[in-house]
């Protein structure tokens, strides 16, 4: 493999939040056309992880380093981690009351566009890709006109995350707990989604609590995050593995 | 009563002595006025009784409550010399008539220094409604005129009320008769011209309407000029039974200007008043907003947005008094405020004994964008109804850093990002007015204006 095609390399990451280490030596490197599938039980320091590649404030990293395309990701303002092609799909969607949707998605389009030195979609162009795209998601029309995620159910908070990660086209999409809060149909439609959005070019990171999600999104590799660290990581086997056999053995195993 | 960070700027002055040099000049200034009326003067006894209510009462000072957060006194003391007269205006400037084509269709009227000017005033008899000064009035129809007069000027609340009464030179009385759809919003243009010298005025309007009325009042507030202008103004506002009346004040273009913008509504019965006030320009303002719900089935709804940046002041002191059953009110008033700036609101609702089956509802909303910025807010409910609904809510907060981040995460820059959660708390407000034009024109001013802020 080239070492162009590695997307994300992240290198002995160690993080706090309020003086308290969280993350203690992540290493995970993700190439493009890969699903990756990070799991754990509470508190392993998942939505840590997902948070500080997505650049949320309030969180220090002491030691390490994360390569983005080439480019020092921790030192990007989040609005430039987006630009250079990073999603996160939040595990609780924010609601922003007054701003509509599709002028939040349209800005958002248009800014990244803007900082890739490309020309503005107009109003017809963005409408036409808004369809299309909200189609895949099985996005109500009414959801558009409506404010951003205010009063929305918890499937359709997800959805529309989706359908921002549509809008967006990144080549690596996080996907924090996607899953969670969902009904068996929402979490089949959020999947089909994410599997029509997937490319040679493109990568995911699936973080998940429950193997269920991955029956529909089949992830390459499977690493199991704990205490802040990847204790162990293998193929698809092993999320099946943990779902049998719980947690508890792999802390046995660490202790 | 919230209160953030900056010391009370009455702590940082010797008010004592600025009260009495205030004092003194108004005493000046209205022995000039009073004897160059003529003893005729229809209103020349209420301009007299006014001003010894003034000298009864007396300027704010340190331990006036109602003036606790904005040191009113001490500014006008370092700032002017009251015992002025009003500067007469040069009348020609052609920044008037490019002030009056920036606005949308609407039955204009001008008040330069609160004077009408007449030549920009195109308003003939076959307007559907009727302005006159007050000695017009008073020469054709002097019982009907007073009578309107007397239960405005009966006005026992605010001192700067009392003051305009005592020294104002020429009121302007609109009448809208019964029955009366205005096709157009009336809007005021209440100009001071500060080009050549400081300037201090004493604009009064008194607003009449009759009954099954509707009607919009755009009151727009200009200054022209680099020197500052003090403005002492006072609107009387009469609404006849089963009339709606929508009133925007817009505080929007004041430059320079020290501002006292006191309203008082009376609501007859089955009236309903939208009252909406934008402030954020200016060096000061203090807005004394009075709705007396005096019949049953009225209603009566408050909306404002206030935005002040750098050094300004900007206080909001509102009254809605309700003296008869089955009345409602609803209050919004919603600040961002940067820099060094200080909002103040303080929202009164007087539920009076009679005034059984009450609605009232109110809430303050703050911003605060900077560590200097200040808000004093205080709910006041003095209710003495026992089947009464009302409820008050105050906040004071920052900009939602989650919400930032979200916006952020999507790729829209901080700044903008920024711009855009104000602008949609903003719009709350703004979404309210009823008139289009005017919104529009609103959202584009106050992007302007927070794109200064943050």
């Amino acid at each position: 493999m080239k070492q162009t095609q590695k997307m994300l390399i992240i290198n002995n990451l160690h993080a706090s939040v309020e003086g308290q280490e969280i993350l203690k030596g992540i290493n995970l490197t993700v190439q493009a056309g890969e699903v990756h599938a990070i799991m754990g039980p509470n508190g392993s320091g998942k939505s840590t992880l997902a948070s500080i590649l997505a650049g949320k404030p309030g969180y220090t990293v002491t030691a390490g380093r994360v390569d983005f395309h080439g480019q020092d990701l921790l030192s990007l303002a989040p609005e430039e981690r987006a630009a250079a092609g990073l999603f996160l799909a939040f595990q609780y969607p924010v609601e922003i009351p007054g701003v509509s949707n599709t002028n939040f998605l349209k800005t958002a389009v248009n800014q990244i566009r803007k900082h890739r030195g490309q020309e503005p979609l107009d109003a017809v162009e963005f409408l036409k890709i808004l369809k299309e795209k909200a189609a895949l998601v099985n996005m109500d029309k009414e959801l558009l006109h409506r404010t951003l995620n205010e009063g929305f159910s918890g499937g359709e908070k997800k959805r529309n995350e989706i359908l921002q990660m549509a809008m967006l086209a990144p080549s690596l999409s996080i996907l924090d707990e996607t899953d969670s809060g969902l009904d068996i149909d929402a979490l089949k439609t959020v999947a089909f989604g994410v599997n029509q959005l997937k490319t040679n070019d493109n990568a995911t990171i699936v973080i998940t609590h429950y193997q269920r999600l991955l029956d529909f999104i089949v992830p390459d590799f499977v690493h199991v995050l704990y205490k802040g660290k990847i204790v162990k990581s293998g193929s698809k086997e092993l999320a099946k593995e943990l779902e049998a056999k719980g947690y508890d053995w792999l802390k046995e195993a660490t202790a | 009563m919230i209160g953030l960070k900056k010391p009370l700027l009455s702590k940082l002055f010797p008010n004592d002595m600025h009260t009495t040099t205030v004092f003194t000049q108004l005493q000046e200034a209205f022995t000039k006025h009073i004897n160059s009326l003529p003893a005729t003067h229809g209103w020349k006894k209420a301009q007299q009784e006014a001003y010894h209510a003034f000298q009864q009462l007396g300027l704010p000072h340190a331990k006036t409550e109602a003036y606790r957060n904005t040191s009113i006194t001490s500014i006008l003391a370092e700032k002017f010399n009251l015992s002025n007269s009003p500067v007469a205006s040069t009348q020609t400037s052609p920044e008037i008539d490019m002030l009056l084509q920036q606005m949308f269709d609407s039955y204009s009227i001008v008040l330069v220094n609160g004077v009408l000017n007449r030549r920009r005033t195109p308003i003939n008899l076959t307007s559907p409604f009727q302005i006159y000064t007050f000695e017009e009035a008073y020469a054709k129809h002097p019982d009907w005129f007073m009578q309107h007069f007397v239960q405005s000027a009966s006005d026992k609340l605010d001192v700067f009320t009392f003051i305009n009464t005592a020294l104002f030179r020429e009121g302007l009385f609109i009448y809208i008769p019964d029955n009366v759809v205005l096709d157009k919003p009336l809007c005021i243009y209440n100009i001071t011209d500060t080009t050549t010298e400081q300037t201090i005025n004493y604009p009064r309007i008194l607003i009449a309407t009759g009954k099954n009325s509707q009607l919009s009042v755009i009151n727009s507030w200009h200054t022209l000029g680099d020197n500052e202008g003090f403005t002492n103004a006072v609107t009387d506002i009469i609404v006849g039974p089963y009339t709606q009346l929508d009133c925007y004040t817009l505080q929007t273009q004041l430059g320079n200007a020290y501002q006292i913008n006191n309203i008082h509504y009376y609501q007859a019965e089955h009236s309903i008043v939208n009252n909406y006030t934008f402030s954020w320009d200016g060096m000061l303002i203090r807005n004394n907003l009075h709705i007396a719900i005096q019949a049953s089935h009225a209603e009566a709804n408050m909306y404002g947005l206030y935005c002040p940046n750098n050094t300004q002041h900007i206080d909001n002191h509102t009254l809605v008094d309700h003296q008869q059953p089955h009345t409602s009110s609803n209050e919004l008033y919603k600040g961002i405020i940067g820099g060094n700036a200080t909002g103040v609101f303080n929202g009164r609702i007087h539920v009076q004994p009679e005034a059984q089956k009450t609605n009232a509802f109110q809430a303050n909303n703050n911003i605060l964008l900077s560590d200097q910025a200040t808000i004093h807010t205080k709910p006041q409910l003095e209710i003495w109804a026992d089947d009464v609904k009302c409820s008050h809510g105050a906040t004071v907060g920052q900009l939602d850093e989650s919400q930032l981040f979200y916006l952020q995460s999507r790729g829209i820059p901080e700044n903008l990002a920024k711009h855009m959660l104000l602008e949609s708390f903003a719009d709350e407000v703004i979404s309210k007015v009823n008139l289009l034009p005017l919104q529009e024109y609103l959202r584009k001013d106050f992007k302007e204006q927070i794109s200064q802020l943050a």
